[in-house]
């Protein structure tokens, strides 16, 4: 569903991917982990096509992504570490407009179905977003991914800032995507997050993928210890 | 897209409270100017019946004076029917009404006269009109409707659309709008496009009832005001559109707008105008005063000289009472054409200086928007120079009727009666329209505003918008 191939980019001097290779199928949920400026985000800007590769290719679902942008993100859904919506605007109003864009159009009770499958509380709905909590702002991210049908989650640090109680609930629902065969990809700063919700994770460093492992391979202890020894060379 | 996004803007908009708050200033200025307007055209209305009132009442007088005359009766005011008494004393009022578009837009006519007392004795050369008008001079002055378009709601286009694209940069939402499948400067676009036909509404409301506060009536010229004015609205939306695609901070693109408006409104308009006087420099006008003193104090000296040459040259004028028919006023007028005569150089170089120099200015105009609709404007309202032009030139041309009419009884010494009283030539300004002249104002704006988009559209894919 979602392949890196050879993946580089650079800034002049600056390497910030250095030919990554991954493979991401449907219902897998990666997990990258690395350092601030290890190329976790530059990853996900490629497969945004928000930036350019060097060289090397990302592909979504068969399309490469520069060749098929607006294809590809019909197949994805992205949520930033910082979901800005619309101030104005209530949860339920956001959603309608960003899903819009998407070119899905659904009647109101739909999309409150959406809002209530993501886990938002009911009262919160019609309530500016100004109000909201980042735990709720994301929530709604994750119900324009619902929306969307995406088939790509794309998630940047989604769980930062989050208190431990949203940070469970926000992965309760990635596992429910997953389910439903939501390829992932989820740059993280969480160990522990990774370790629970992901199905395999990968170890960024200086732009280079230094570690792939399933999940299933190791405990939450010897991913530490692995994580800091990548980081302390 | 394009409902999802209307129903988008409304929301955004209906709750922003600056642009509330701004809509209502806007309503408040474009009120207060279309009084203020009708206030000036109700005061230029009333000088000028009043002078006409005055003009009538002595012109009753005189008639009354030829009735009893008529009847064989004598009259103690029988002086006022003499030619210098009427040509000079009594003379025409010239006057150039205002329009009902004036009250939109005032232009020059607080600068220059729109009334002007027609005798015998005024000189052609020194008719009181001004120079060339300094531009900046013609876009301030007056809290008029075009004053409130021109500088105040481009203003409000760059408050409320200098950082729609950077805004979403800033706060990390455009990423994920750019996430979903559209085109950021199509999605950017749309968004300019639908504010416009909001604030293009919000206007077109606010002016129909500024329109009716000031009764202006319905019209061709009211109607291509409204053009006018979307042109221009248009001219500021697209360049908001561009600096958003070309900026990468909301506080850079609300300088470098700021900035473009100060050199489009108030820069250039002032260097067009200092330019013209450089390239094309004006004649001293104390020298055009000097000379004309000059000529006539010559030729004051020889006015027998002068009367002899000028009977010559009009032996229609000649009396059959002698010599001794002729006295100053005789001498005056033969020396009065001579002068102009003798002039006619100088003052055409004058003229075709004045000329070169508004034809620069109309010209480079086209480098400022701002010019481009106050021009546009004062045309459909009858304030612009070239109205003002016009009218001179009717007075000029009037004068030379009127002297014509005159010299005949001047020199025979006839007074005038009830008959001749009822063939004095008669005054009428008819303004030409300059409506067709405002379609390339028009055009050029939207042509203006079409390549800013079209050099906004072609940035997608060669510059880094997310």
């Amino acid at each position: 569903m979602l392949h890196a191939v050879n993946l580089t980019k650079k800034y002049q001097e600056h390497l910030a991917l250095d030919d990554l290779n991954l493979s991401i199928e449907p219902g897998d949920i990666y997990c990258l982990l690395g350092a601030n400026g290890a190329g976790k985000s530059t990853t996900i800007n490629l497969f945004l096509n928000f930036i350019a590769p060097t060289s090397g290719k990302a592909v979504i679902d068969k399309f490469e992504v520069t060749e098929n942008p607006q294809a590809t993100r019909k197949l994805i859904a992205y949520i930033p570490e910082n979901l800005v919506l619309y101030n104005e605007l209530s949860g339920l109003e956001n959603l309608e407009y960003f899903v819009g864009l998407a070119g899905m159009k659904y009647h109101q009770e739909q999309l409150v179905g959406f809002l209530k499958e993501a886990g938002l509380q009911v009262e919160a709905y019609k309530k500016r977003v100004k109000a909201y909590s980042k735990g709720m702002r994301q929530k709604v991210g994750v119900a324009m991914a619902i929306a969307k049908r995406a088939k790509v989650l794309l998630l940047d640090e989604p769980t930062s800032g989050l208190d431990p109680k949203a940070s469970n609930e926000f992965s309760e629902l990635l596992l429910r995507l997953s389910k439903q065969n939501v390829a992932t990809l989820m740059a993280t700063h969480d160990l522990f997050r990774a370790k629970e919700t992901g199905t395999n994770i990968g170890i960024m460093k200086s732009g280079k993928l230094v570690e792939q492992l399933s999940t299933e391979e190791i405990n939450h202890s010897d991913l530490e210890k692995l994580y800091l020894n990548h980081m302390s060379n | 897209m394009v409902n999802l996004n209307i129903r988008h803007e409304l929301k955004l908009l209906s709750r922003n409270f600056w642009f509330v708050s701004l809509s209502l200033v806007l309503v408040l200025l474009c009120l207060y100017a279309g009084h203020n307007g009708l206030k000036h055209y109700e005061r230029r209305t009333a000088d000028q019946q009043e002078a006409l009132a005055a003009q009538q009442a002595k012109e009753q007088l005189i008639k009354e004076v030829a009735l009893t005359l008529s009847k064989g009766e004598e009259h103690p005011n029988a002086y006022r029917l003499s030619p210098m008494n009427l040509a000079i004393s009594t003379g025409r009022l010239g006057t150039m009404p205002a329009t009902q578009m004036s009250k939109l837009a005032i232009g020059q006519s607080d600068l220059y006269t729109h009334q002007l007392k027609i005798a015998l004795n005024e000189d052609l050369a020194t008719l009181s009109f001004n120079e060339l008008n300094n531009p900046v001079q013609l876009l301030f002055g007056n809290f008029d409707l075009a004053f409130v378009l021109t500088y105040l709601v481009p203003l409000i286009i760059i408050a409320f659309t200098y950082n729609l694209r950077t805004r979403e940069l800033e706060s990390g939402r455009l990423k994920l709008l750019a996430s979903n499948p559209i085109k950021i400067n199509l999605w950017l676009l749309q968004r300019f496009i639908i504010r416009y036909f909001f604030l293009l509404l919000i206007l077109t409301a606010i002016l129909l009832a500024t329109v009716l506060i000031a009764r202006t009536g319905f019209s061709m010229q009211l109607l291509v005001f409204f053009l006018l004015t979307y042109a221009y609205l248009a001219f500021w939306f697209a360049i908001s559109y561009l600096a958003n695609l070309l900026g990468r901070s909301s506080a850079r693109n609300a300088v470098s707008m700021l900035s473009l408006w100060i050199l489009l409104v108030l820069v250039v308009p002032t260097v067009i105008n200092q330019a013209a006087n450089t390239v094309y420099p004006m004649p001293s006008r104390v020298k055009l005063l000097n000379e004309i003193r000059q000529t006539k104090k010559e030729l004051s000296k020889e006015q027998n000289k002068v009367l002899d040459e000028y009977l010559r040259n009009h032996p229609e004028l000649i009396s059959n009472k002698g010599e001794n028919a002729y006295g100053y006023w005789q001498g005056y007028f033969a020396s009065q054409e001579l002068t102009e005569k003798r002039l006619a150089p100088l003052i055409e170089r004058f003229d075709a200086q004045l000329a070169k120099q508004q034809r620069w200015v109309n010209a480079w105009g086209i480098l400022s928007p701002a010019v481009m609709f106050h021009d546009g404007a004062t045309r459909l309202a009858g304030t612009s120079s070239a109205h003002y032009e016009q009218f001179k030139d009717y007075v000029r041309s009037f004068s030379l009727n009127w002297r014509a009419h005159f010299m005949p009884f001047v020199f025979k010494n006839e007074m005038l009666g009830l008959q001749e009283l009822d063939n004095l030539p008669e005054f009428q300004f008819r303004s030409r329209s300059r409506t067709a002249g405002v379609f390339m104002n028009i055009s050029v704006l939207l042509v203006f505003s079409a390549l800013t988009v079209i050099w906004g559209l072609a940035l997608e894919g060669k510059r880094q918008l997310i």
